[in-house]
């Protein structure tokens, strides 16, 4: 599942994990400054993730979740600290270098969807291979669609789609150039239970592949299905407790 | 990818048929603007060209006429003013510069000629054996009376194309004979047709015979009613008619004010009679190129709204891969292919309804090709142009923070 490789310094396939950890964010701040005011939204996260990992990210609303899955997604730089994806600190890199990072390492679904509109389901799975540096592989798209259940739908707008059925389109946009990590922000946040918990079952499944998952949710019964659960209050790591433990005690991350 | 900008933009621009139509609409009525008001002030310029032509022939020349600004009226066969002769033509030919030859006529309007038992009433020009060459009237039938005519005396007539057909229905001119005065002519040769003067009256009933014939055989006076001065370089006749002035007022020892003669110049009174001055024609170039700019300013507003409603899409596109350009080169390709489709309706629609206009309406419309496709230029420039700032502003939108708000609100 390491078959790309990008940049001289990952080592070969088989060693990535031994190699290091996937995700290593050290020290990491961040603040928002606006003509009022300087919000500081992380302060000092540490954070490693292992390839593979399934990790919840949890907070209270403002406790700089969103924020946390930007930097670790590749929007959004540190303002302090450093961060390293695949060993690669992407402290230097430039938008063209960043966005080809997105475009291969990392697929998002968000809370809302975000299916581009006026876009049938399988020009949306499309949209990232058009930002690639491969030719456009129709077939791959409409195989990831299959995959979530949607080879039906493909010429359907997003408007004539449920809200369960644009995540799922959401998830295959997500998967479609094969990235290694997948984040996933309130996934579930707009569905009914019994839709988030079939959108839950997918990515799951995608973690049963191999994919590393950093799942952003407030929701706890969702959390607990992750691996581990990372607690987010105020822009500072709280606790990691394990998803069997959550909430007894966990031992903070290093520092 | 540049593939990717032109493919999804031109997907967009096609599925947002009501904002693609918004943007294109008011390019789309400037271009076409632009070309019905150059095709009206074309077309009129054109037809008073043709008819001037078809009076004065060629358009290169001077005209010398006797009489001065109190003395007007044409010439008939019992009066004319005297105030011309040969001598100042051959004046003006020896010794005025850019000046390519010099042709005179004596010229008497309403004269009777006969033949074939019908008699028909014609304009009759007594002419220098330049004259056709001049005029630039060609031969349709037979030949022009030469020198030797003009010297001899001659007795030979050349008629205009509708006089021709009036007095020769069987088209057997050419050869036969008509009586004018009394006098008999023998007939070498029909002029090809010449269409309506500026009056709109027939330039083809009319009558040709040698100079000198005319002064001693028929109008018995030697003066001339017309002169036509013909140049070397025809840009240079202003030059060339203040010359011709400064020499006809010393050989009649006149001053400005007092002349007895005028000097015009065919392009000078197409200019006038034509009212197309360079000011109106760029007036109306301007009211297009307004609306034109309009039409940007719309691009600009609708796609800088663009650039805001669709910030959650930027976002999306950011996130999967695309990178600051390839935003900035999906918004500025659907500006350009808005203004290329405008720009193509524009012409297409312009061009349609000139020759509507020209053909089922009558009215005088050409379509100027220099100004149609400056039009579609100009209207794809302003697209282009309206197009980058917004483009260039949906390129530097955050996706953090526009994710940040959705996921805030």
């Amino acid at each position: 599942m390491n078959e790309m490789v990008h940049g001289s310094r990952i080592p070969a396939p088989g060693d990535a994990r031994a190699a290091g950890p996937m995700i290593r964010l050290s020290h990491v701040g961040k603040t928002f400054t606006t003509s009022e005011k300087t919000v500081v939204a992380l302060d000092d996260v540490n954070l490693e993730i292992a390839a593979g990992e399934f990790v919840a990210v949890v907070g209270p609303s403002g406790s700089g979740k969103t924020t946390l899955m930007q930097i670790v997604g590749c929007l959004e730089k540190p303002s302090g600290g450093s961060y390293e994806l695949e060993g690669q600190s992407v402290e230097g890199l430039d938008d063209r270098a960043l966005s080809r990072l997105r475009n291969r390492c990392i697929g998002f679904v968000f809370q809302s969807f975000n299916l581009i509109p006026r876009t049938t389901a399988l020009e949306n799975v499309e949209t990232p291979l058009l930002y690639g540096t491969e030719p456009v592989d129709g077939e791959r798209a409409r195989e990831l669609l299959g995959l979530v259940g949607l080879s039906s739908r493909a010429s359907h707008f997003p408007a004539q789609l449920s809200g369960g059925e644009q995540q799922r389109v959401a998830i295959a946009r997500a998967l479609v150039t094969g990235p290694r990590l997948l984040i996933a922000d309130e996934p579930t946040g707009n569905l009914d239970p019994v839709t988030g918990a079939e959108i839950m079952s997918l990515i799951r499944k995608c973690h049963d592949d191999g994919l590393t998952i950093l799942l952003v949710t407030h929701d706890p019964a969702i959390a607990r299905q992750a691996g581990r659960i990372v607690s987010l209050a105020d822009g500072r790591i709280t606790g990691t407790p394990s998803a069997d433990a959550r909430g007894a005690g966990a031992a903070e991350m290093p520092a | 990818m540049m593939r990717a900008a032109w493919t999804i933009a031109a997907r967009d621009a096609s599925r947002a048929k009501g904002r693609s139509a918004l943007m294109a609409i008011p390019l789309v009525v400037g271009v076409v603007a632009i070309l019905l008001t150059v095709a009206t002030s074309e077309g009129t310029r054109r037809a008073v060209e043709k008819s001037f032509r078809a009076m004065i022939g060629a358009l290169d020349v001077l005209l010398v006429q006797p009489g001065g600004i109190a003395q007007r009226g044409m010439a008939t066969m019992e009066s004319a003013i005297t105030t011309l002769t040969p001598a100042d033509a051959e004046a003006l030919a020896a010794s005025v510069p850019n000046v390519r030859s010099v042709g005179g006529v004596q010229s008497a309007f309403s004269v009777p000629v006969e033949a074939n038992g019908r008699t028909e009433t014609t304009v009759l020009f007594a002419a220098t054996a330049n004259w056709a060459s001049i005029r630039g009237d060609s031969v349709a039938k037979g030949t022009w009376f030469g020198e030797a005519d003009n010297a001899a005396l001659a007795r030979v007539i050349v008629l205009g194309a509708d006089l021709a057909r009036a007095l020769f229905p069987s088209g057997d001119a050419v050869g036969s004979h008509v009586r004018l005065r009394g006098i008999d002519f023998g007939v070498i040769g029909v002029l090809a047709p010449n269409g309506a003067g500026p009056g709109g009256a027939s330039m083809d009933n009319l009558a040709y015979i040698p100079l000198a014939t005319g002064q001693r055989r028929v109008f018995n006076r030697d003066h001339l009613s017309l002169v036509s001065v013909k140049l070397v370089n025809p840009g240079k006749w202003p030059e060339t008619e203040g010359a011709v002035v400064a020499l006809l007022r010393q050989r009649h020892g006149t001053r400005a004010g007092l002349d007895d003669f005028r000097v015009s110049s065919p392009q000078a009174m197409i200019a006038r009679v034509a009212g197309i001055d360079t000011m109106l024609r760029r007036s109306l170039i301007g009211i297009g190129l307004l609306a034109l700019a309009i039409g940007g300013i719309v691009i600009a507003a609708v796609m800088n709204s663009a650039a805001s409603s669709r910030s959650g899409e930027i976002a999306v596109r950011r996130a999967v891969g695309a990178t600051r350009g390839d935003v900035m080169r999906l918004f500025w390709a659907e500006a350009w292919l808005v203004s290329a489709t405008a720009a193509v309706a524009g012409v297409v629609l312009g061009v349609a309804a000139t020759g509507v206009g020209a053909s089922a309406m009558r009215l005088p419309l050409a379509i100027s090709w220099p100004i149609t496709f400056g039009a579609a230029a100009v209207c794809l420039g302003i697209g282009a142009l309206a197009g980058y700032y917004p483009a260039r502003r949906a390129s530097r939108l955050s996706p953090a923070d526009v994710l940040r708000a959705a996921a805030d609100a």
